[in-house]
This record gives C-alpha cells, structure tokens and sequence, in this order.
C-alpha cells in the first residue's frame, strides 16, 4: 500500500534520514521504533509532504507523494494523527471531529463516522460543545485519533500516540489502535514505547539516528537481543 | 538658458585670451565687456512657484497656481526690461519638509528671483524662514498663520493673505449692531485643532470676552473626526445663543449636517471663513447649510477694480474668468493666488520704470512699497501692531465680509454696502424648516 | 440624561460599522498572522467605486455595496495569491516583508486613485442622510441606524460561515494551527487568499457604510487602519465575537472621551485604550467573554 523507497531527507543543509526504505501493506500495523530524535517524525513528515526527499520516492497505491503538495494527501486517503496532538484548541470537540472529513467522501459519511468515533470514545460524546484546548491528555488524543477516524482514511500515520498519556491510558490507547485496524484501517505508527508497540504491530522497522538498522516481525523483534538492551531495558 | 551662459562664458575665454594675445589693445577692449558683464541680464527672470501640485493638498494648491496662470495671462507681460518671465515650478505635496526642500531649490539651484507659494500654514512657515535665510522674496498666497510676518522676516510679504486672527475682522461690527442687540450673550466656540484652527480661537475668544459675551463652550477638535455629533451634544447641552465655528472644508458640512440632525437650535451660526465660505461646503452641506453665516476672505461681489500693465481688471471678472476656464467656482484662496501675480508682477514693472536691474534686492524693496488695488481688495505692505499685541512685518490688509446662505447660495451680507442680500436673523429652528 | 443617552447612541451607531471594517483586519491577522497596514486604504478605493456608481448611475451606497464588495474580495484574493503570498519566500534584510508590503499596494492604490478621481473631498449627499429619529430630545440617524444593522448582518452572516461551514472552520482551522489544518486536507494557499478577500469584501462594505454618512478624499485610510487596529488588539487576534465588542467598546470610547473629556482628543482616547490593552489583557476581549 505505501512504499517509502530509498529516501534522503534534509533540514536545510542537515541530513536526517538516510536511504530509509520500507513497505506497509494493507491491513497491517507497521511500527517505526526509535529514540527520541532518530527521525521518525520527520520520516511522518516526509509523506505527508511538510518536507520533501532529495533522493528516492514514496509511492500510496501505485502514486507518487513526493510531488503533491501537503494538503491532497488528505484526500488520498492518508490521515496524519499528529505528535503532539495538534488539535485546534479554540474549536470545540465537534468542530474539530468536523475538520477531519473534510474531503467529498468522508463528508458523505460524515454521521456515520461521527457515530463511530463517539462509540470508540464515549467521552467525547460528552465533551462535544467544549473548546479542545480544554481537554485533558487522553481526551485530546482521543480526539485527535477520532479525528483521524472522521476521515475514513485507508491510511492512518499515528506519531506517538501514547505520549504523555498515564500508563493505564497507554493500554487503551494500544486496544483502540487494534479495534481500529480490525475495522479496516491499515496504520502506520511512530512510537517510543516499543514494548506496547512490538506486541500490537503486524512488523516494526527500528530507525536509529536516520537509519533503518532492523526490521521484521513485531513477536520476532520483541525477543531481539539488541532490541531488549537498546529499547526494553532487560 | 544654458546656451546664454555657453555664450557668455566665450565671450569672456576669447576677451581673456585677447588681452594676453594683443597686449595693446587690451586695456581698449576689456572695459566695455566687462561693463556688459554686469549689464547684460543673467537670463529670465524666474518666478519660483512652490505650492502642493499633487497630494492631498492639491485642491488648493492647484487652484492657487491656476490662477497665478490666470493673472499671468490676463495681464499678458511676458518680458520685463527686456528679460522673459519663466516660472519654475516645484512640487511641495503640501509636506513641509518637501516645501522647504524645494524652496532651497528654488533659491540656490534655480537661481529664482523670488518665490511664490504659501499654501498651508505649515509649509508657509518653513518656506518664509527658509526665504530669511536664504535672502531671496517670499509672497504668500493663503498661510494664514499670524506668526509668519511677526518673526520681523524682511525677505517675507504678505501678499493678500490674512492674519488667522484678522479673518473675522469684519464681523465684530455686526456682532455690536445686530447679534448682540438681538440676544446674542452665551457663545460656544469651537475650533479645529490646528496652527490656524487655535491662531483664530485666540483672537476670537479675546474679542468675545472684551464684548463681556460669555463662552459656555470652548474646545478645539479633531478635524479628521468621523463622528462630531457627541462633541455637538455637548454644545447643546451648553445652551448657547450662537455657535461660533473654526471648521475646514469637510468638516464643517459634517457639522452643518450633524447640528441639523440634533437640532442644535441656536440664535444664529457663524462660520470663522475655511470650509464655510467654499463651493463644495453647500454641496456636500446641502439644505443644512442655510442659513449659516461666516467670515470670508473674498467676495465675487466686492467692486474692486483697477488698471496694471496698462490693462483693465476687475473682481467679477476674474471670478467669471476662473469659472470659465476651469468650469470651476473659485474660492478666495484662488482670489489670493490672482493677487498675488499682481503684486509680484507690480514689483517687477516698478523697478523697471524706475530703470533699475531686476534682482533679489530691488525686488525686495519694490515689495516693501506695494501699495496695489487687487481681487482681495487695496494690498499695502507695511508693518503694524493690533490690539491684542500682534506686530507684523510687510503685512497687509484685506477687507473681510460677512456672507450667508440662503436657499443654498451664498448671499453677501456684511458690510452692507458690499451686500448681495439683506441678512436673516436670528434664523429659523430646525423643525421649523 | 440626554446629553449621556446622545452620547452613548452616536457611540454604539459607529461603533457596529467600525466593527465590520476590523473583523476584515482581524480575520486576515488570524489565519495569516499580519497586519494588513493597507485596510483602510483598501477600504477607500471601495469607497470609490461605490461613489462612482453613485454619480454614473445614481446607485445609493447600500446597493452599490453588493458590487464593490465582489471587487475588493477578488482584488484581496489576487493580491494575496499572487503578491503577499510570495514575499513570504523571498530573503530580505527587512523584518515582516509582508506588512510593509500591504502597506505599499495600500499607497499604489491611493495613488492610482488620485490620478482618477483627484485629491478633491467627494461625498454622497442624499436628503436622506440627514433623515433622523427623534426620541425626546435624543436624535438617531437613520442611515447611521440602517448602516448599522446592515453591518450587524455582515458580522452574524460571518459568524454562521466561520462557525457552520467547512470552509469557515477551514478559516479557524488554518488560523490556529496551520500544519494540523494542511494534515486535515486545507489549501492553506486557498484558505489564506480566500481570507484575503473576505476580509478585503468586509472593509468594502464598513466603506460603503460611512459612504451616506461620511466623506471621502484619498487619504482616508490612514485612520480607519488604526481604528482597525486598535479595534483588533482591543478585541483579539481571529475573533468575531472579540471584533464586534471591540468595535463598540471603541466607538463608545470614542464618543464618550469626546463629550466629557475634549473632542481634540479622540485619537488620543483610542491610543490609550491601545496601551492598557497590550499591557493589561494581551489577549483582547476575546479571551474575557471566552472564559
């Protein structure tokens, strides 16, 4: 479904990633692992066109990324469920579940959708006429998943979505992220919590300052002798 | 121009080099041309002209120039003492730092042998001090501001300009034996906030106290105010027999149109000249300005007339002259700016007559003697107290009237030999119209 | 009591047409964080082509309006996609090359009006613009009345677009974060031009407001920039809500420092009330009727 081919990415005249390549199929939850500043983010970025490759290219269902501006991703069907949120605070709940179907076919479903996500969510049900940047941490990624959902997308990029969120949150988040993709959303997540993230996804690519140095199944890697010193502290 | 000097320069090269080549003959050869040296003018005589052409001054400032040009062909001398006249002219946009900048101009690298402009009270100041420095003569057109001939500035004339604080000269006479006799004793004052806005407020205040009316409302205001209905609440409130009003052009039809919407009712309305004597207050006034008196500076009525130049003028006809050229009423600012040829080209012909070169100085002391008939009236420079302590220097005196509209055209009503009309008053109510 | 209802009804009367022509201001500063130094003079060339239209074909203001409005917004699209736009990716040594350069179309445009129309005082003078109310001894102008509930359908029918639409939550949206609005699909390109226009067709309509109650000349821009601005900080960046109350607030301001303070001062009145808000409540009234 995406293919990232062999990408350079800069920061004007620093290099970030380097020669990165991988593949999401449909139906799987692909894990990007990897510190704090190994490039993962700017490899988010990097498809959904805020920065552009010097070398390689990214192909979604047979089309190429690296040409198209931000904004048509949106309506290729690849939703961006942003680190940090990203919310618009002065909105409400509503609103902002709103702006995630913006494109023609996920507006034509937009109720459905809605009714979806406050199934998932019931608390943002209740939350609905209050301004998002009243919500508290899990709320606000709550909404900001749900509002990835609004957009039916084919492709869901999650970039730490379990950050910052109490430890009993993060194993919601975990099952939220599965019952998504039991629904036919294929995803594409960013974390740093690589035991959680090892044992939901299909496979992981572990990056390591702009490298991809492993990859392979998420039960494989979970017993990689690397992976536990590095990441799992064992 | 540049031809003129090539050529004398020469001339002066082949007499330098003669004097070396024919030692014999030079003592024989020399004096002659140098007599002619001095003689032979330094070209035109060049009348700078400095007023706000563009910008958003340029109403009056073109009106000021237009009818320069008007004088200019009227009179239709075009040579003195053998010397063509050639206006330079300067583009001032009415910023005072461009007007003093180009008076420079004018002075050092033009070469002019006197100036003309004046419009604005702020580029006037600038450009009359710049004159005193520079030593060459200033005529103003408009600036009304009273400082500007009481520096003592020898190099600076009135022209037909009035004193802010002489506009309404010819009011008090009517204020003594028709507004006072029929009520008047409470005035509200009110005046826009600038050099001539409070110069006039001064004179006005003074001359209202001295005559024991009482001032119920005194205040300058913004004349850029988008809204002056509260600031004319507020003279309502005051209860005022008269309103007394310093106002520009727009600003007075707002006034006119906003003290009808309040129904101001007062004794009588009396404008200080600016926005209320000129055409377009009655048009963007409209039937609010019935009624309402003012100062002015100028009469299309007044009966002067005279002969300069050998040729025949009169008022009527220049005003009947403007309009016919520029199918446009002037105003007295374009009264001023036909007088103010007159007077410069008095001066030139004067020195002639008397057979003396045309330069910064004779024509100087031409200016200090004008004495001179024109469209704002008898013009004498001289120097001269009032009563509230104001000296001035080279400064005449026009005569001012009282004018007032009814069924919106201006009707001459004071001084009562130079009426159009007999004047109303006290005038109607509002409600009552 | 009449004099301080007299004050208070010319205060709220300016007031709602001043809002109108800041919520342009304030809207452009939201979602393209600049001050657009040439609002007013924008403003000034609508003017014009509302008088143009009044003197060729007798159209009164409030109708011309629905003409001048579709010009301002399609010069504020174009000026914005093509002009303001780019500056954003040329290197300069001057900070904020935008602002200065919305203040130099903003002089373009009072030039090429003066070449036009001249730097004469024009004004549109109907018997009907002195018509008033009379409740007791207060006076209420009914244009100024009518100016007034026309511009308060503009802001309401702005409300409903930025509240009830996509393409006005687009507007919020993008104002509030810009990259998060780009991942939902917005052409923030599109959006900002848009903007440009709307905000350009609002200050169109606040001119052909004044237009029946007020004069016109060239230079008239200057100030209502700065009542714009003052009503913008008054009311908080991006706030329709805060640009109305702020708009009211400042002709009330206005109008009440003119009866009992001087008329000499108005400005004076507004600068004050820029100050207290920058030092006391940097974020307008907004962030007051939000909480």
């Amino acid at each position: 479904m995406l293919k990232v081919n062999n990408i350079d990415v800069y920061y004007g005249d620093v290099q970030a990633l380097w020669d990165i390549s991988f593949e999401v199929k449909e139906g799987e939850i692909v894990a990007l692992l990897g510190s704090n500043g190994a490039g993962k983010t700017t490899t988010l970025n990097t498809i959904s066109g805020l920065l552009r490759p010097r070398k390689g290219n990214i192909e979604f269902l047979g089309q190429e990324l690296t040409k198209l501006p931000a904004h048509k991703m949106a309506s290729l069907g690849i939703a961006h469920v942003p680190e940090a949120r990203k919310l618009f605070p002065e909105m409400t709940v509503k609103e902002n579940l709103l702006m995630g179907s913006l494109m023609p076919e996920a507006k034509a479903r937009r109720e459905e959708s809605m009714e979806r996500v406050f199934t998932i969510f019931p608390i943002l049900k209740e939350r609905a006429w209050q301004a998002a940047g009243t919500l508290s941490g899990g709320e606000s990624q709550m909404l900001a998943v749900g509002r990835g959902i609004m957009a039916c997308p084919k492709l869901m990029m999650m970039d730490e979505p379990s950050l910052g969120l109490a430890p009993f949150l993060v194993d919601e988040e975990f099952k939220v992220i599965e019952r998504i993709n039991r629904e036919g959303i294929t995803i594409l997540l960013v974390e740093q919590n690589v035991a959680h993230a090892l044992k939901a996804c299909t496979r992981a690519y572990v990056l390591e300052i702009g490298r991809i140095t492993l990859q392979g199944k998420g039960e494989k890697l979970l017993h990689d002798k690397h992976i536990e010193e590095a990441y799992l502290g064992i | 121009m540049k031809k003129v000097k090539l050529g004398l320069l020469l001339g002066l090269v082949v007499v330098l080099v003669a004097a070396f080549a024919l030692p014999g003959c030079a003592p024989e050869v020399a004096p002659p041309e140098e007599e002619e040296e001095e003689e032979v003018p330094t070209g035109p005589i060049k009348i700078g002209i400095n007023f706000p052409l563009t910008g958003a001054k340029a109403n009056f400032g073109t009106m000021d120039w237009l009818s320069i040009q008007l004088a200019y062909a009227k009179f239709g001398v075009e040579e003195v003492g053998g010397r063509p006249i050639r206006f330079v002219i300067e583009d001032n946009r009415g910023d005072p730092a461009t007007a003093k900048s180009a008076f420079e101009k004018l002075a050092t690298l033009d070469e002019a042998d006197v100036v003309l402009g004046g419009y604005t009270s702020s580029c006037g100041v600038v450009q009359a001090a710049a004159a005193n420095d520079l030593k060459v003569p200033f005529l103003i057109c408009n600036s009304s501001k009273d400082a500007i001939t009481m520096e003592g500035w020898e190099w600076v004339f009135s022209g037909a300009r009035v004193p802010a604080s002489h506009y309404g000269d010819n009011m008090w006479p009517m204020i003594d034996e028709v507004l006072m006799p029929g009520g008047v004793s409470k005035v509200a004052l009110f005046y826009e906030m600038t050099d001539w806005g409070t110069s006039s407020a001064e004179a006005l205040r003074a001359n209202f106290e001295a005559r024991g009316i009482e001032l119920v409302y005194d205040e300058p205001y913004d004349s850029d105010a988008i809204d002056l209905k509260p600031m004319l609440a507020a003279v309502k409130a005051a209860k005022p027999d008269m309103i007394m009003a310093v106002s520009y052009l727009m600003d007075a039809s707002l006034i006119a149109r906003q003290a009808g919407e309040l129904r101001l009712n007062v004794l009588c309305f009396m404008g200080q000249a600016g926005g209320y004597t000129m055409p377009e207050f009655v048009v963007n006034a409209g039937e609010n300005a019935n009624y309402i008196l003012t100062t002015a500076l100028w009469s299309p009525f007044a009966p002067w007339e005279g002969e300069l130049a050998g040729v025949k003028w009169t008022n009527q006809e220049y005003y009947e002259g403007y309009l016919g050229s520029y199918g446009a009423e002037p105003d007295y600012h374009g009264a001023q700016g036909f007088a103010q040829w007159m007077i410069c080209l008095d001066a030139l012909l004067r020195i002639d007559a008397a057979g003396e070169t045309i330069n910064r100085e004779t024509i100087r002391e031409a200016l200090t003697e004008t004495k001179l008939m024109t469209t704002m009236g008898l013009i004498e420079h001289k120097d001269w107290c009032d009563d509230m302590g104001h000296c001035y220097t080279n400064q005449g005196l026009p005569v001012t009237y009282v004018t007032q509209w009814q069924n919106l055209v201006q009707e001459w009503v004071w001084p009562v030999e130079a009426k159009s009309a007999d004047y109303i008053f006290p005038v109607p109510k509002w409600e009552e119209r | 009591m009449a004099l301080f209802g007299q004050t208070i009804i010319c205060g709220f009367l300016m007031g709602g047409v001043y809002a109108v022509i800041a919520i342009g201001m304030t809207l452009i500063l939201g979602v393209m964080k600049i001050i657009n130094i040439g609002h007013g003079h924008l403003m000034m060339v609508a003017m014009y082509v509302c008088f143009a239209l009044f003197t060729s074909l007798g159209l009164h203001p409030y109708i011309a309006m629905f003409v001048a409005m579709p010009c301002l917004f399609g010069i504020g699209y174009l000026l914005q996609r093509y002009s303001i736009h780019r500056v954003r990716f040329v290197d300069t040594i001057l900070p904020q090359t935008q602002v200065l350069l919305t203040l130099a179309i903003g002089l373009v445009f009072v030039e090429i009006i003066r070449v036009i129309f001249k730097s004469d005082f024009r004004s549109v003078y109907t018997p009907f613009s002195s018509k008033c109310l009379y409740i007791g001894d207060m006076s209420i102008s009914l244009p100024q009345l009518i100016s007034f509930g026309i511009a308060m359908a503009f802001v309401a029918g702005l409300h409903i677009l930025l509240t009830r639409t996509d393409f006005g939550r687009s507007i919020r949206a993008t104002a509030q974060d810009l990259d998060a609005a780009k991942y939902m699909g917005v052409d923030a390109l599109r959006v900002s031009s848009l903007t440009f226009g709307l905000g350009m067709a609002l200050a169109a309509a606040g001119g052909a407001l004044l237009l029946p109650i007020f004069y016109l000349f060239p230079d008239i821009g200057v100030p209502f920039t700065i009542k714009a601005l003052i009503i913008t900080i008054l009311g908080g960046a991006g706030s329709t809500v805060g640009a109305l109350s702020g708009g009211l607030v400042f002709g009330m301001a206005e109008s009440l420092g003119a009866v009992y303070w001087a008329p000499g001062y108005k400005d004076v009145v507004g600068f004050v009330i820029f100050l207290l808000v920058l030092l006391f409540m940097p974020g307008g009234l907004k962030t007051v009727i939000k909480r």
